[in-house]
């Protein structure tokens, strides 16, 4: 995933387990683990947080 | 690392009620952290923030006013807390579950505020168990301020100036745990 403030390629550095958003995200919700996986990605040049949704 | 870049550590007024003793405080742990280097801060009202007690939006409303923008370039939290019935102000958790990821792999440290003897213990307990879930990492120092109409005067200066040095340990700690988290957030990958 790249910074989306200086284009530097982020670190992903957590996996946290969210509630689904929506009722089309309901539908992506893996049994095992109960609900969507967000992914943390920080970046290591200018500190920018971001993240992307799974599923 | 980019170690020149100055850790950012926002301080959060958790109450919004006329007279707060709170925002006294806030207003001195800010004071604090604004006087050690390498480090910024900036008071964040919940007061301040649109509180709509409806919509979908509710969350949205706090977000676009900055909040969320300024939790995304945190290092690190204090939360100063009254104690309400044995726990936090409910308007505080408003706010706060107004973000998510932007609190991933941060550091949070708590300020426990009462009228009684306990400095708002019961209030911290009750917020650790949702700092955890937030994504945010706690600090083993708070800092209790008991009986705190006796702790400041009528304009908010500290009377009892033995609290600085418990304050010190607290952003020593958080400090370290903010520097310690950072580097690991920008440079150790998830296995």
């Amino acid at each position: 995933m790249k910074c989306p403030c200086c284009g530097e390629e982020m670190n992903c550095h957590a996996e946290k387990l969210t509630e689904p958003l929506n009722a089309e995200e309901a539908k992506k919700v893996d049994p095992a683990l109960g609900g969507i996986i967000e992914q943390a990605h920080t970046c290591p040049q200018c500190g920018t947080g971001d993240s992307r949704r799974l599923g | 690392m980019d170690s020149a870049r100055p850790l950012f550590i926002p301080v959060i007024l958790g109450t919004t009620r006329k007279g707060r003793m709170s925002a006294h405080a806030a207003s001195l742990m800010a004071q604090e952290i604004g006087k050690r280097p390498g480090l910024e801060t900036e008071l964040i009202d919940i007061a301040g923030l649109p509180m709509p007690t409806s919509a979908d939006d509710a969350w949205e409303a706090i977000r676009q006013t900055g909040f969320a923008d300024k939790m995304n370039r945190a290092d690190a939290v204090v939360l100063v807390s009254p104690e309400y019935n044995h726990s936090f102000p409910g308007l505080l958790k408003h706010v706060l579950d107004s973000c998510l990821k932007e609190y991933i792999h941060k550091a949070v440290g708590i300020v426990g505020v009462s009228a009684g003897p306990f400095g708002g213990t019961r209030g911290i307990q009750n917020l650790v168990p949702v700092m955890r879930e937030l994504g945010l990492v706690n600090i083993f120092w708070d800092v209790n301020l008991s009986m705190v109409q006796d702790v400041f005067d009528t304009s908010g200066k500290l009377k009892d100036e033995s609290y600085l040095r418990r304050i010190d340990k607290f952003l020593k700690e958080l400090v370290w745990m903010a520097r310690t988290l950072r580097y690991g957030r920008e440079n150790i990958p998830l296995e």
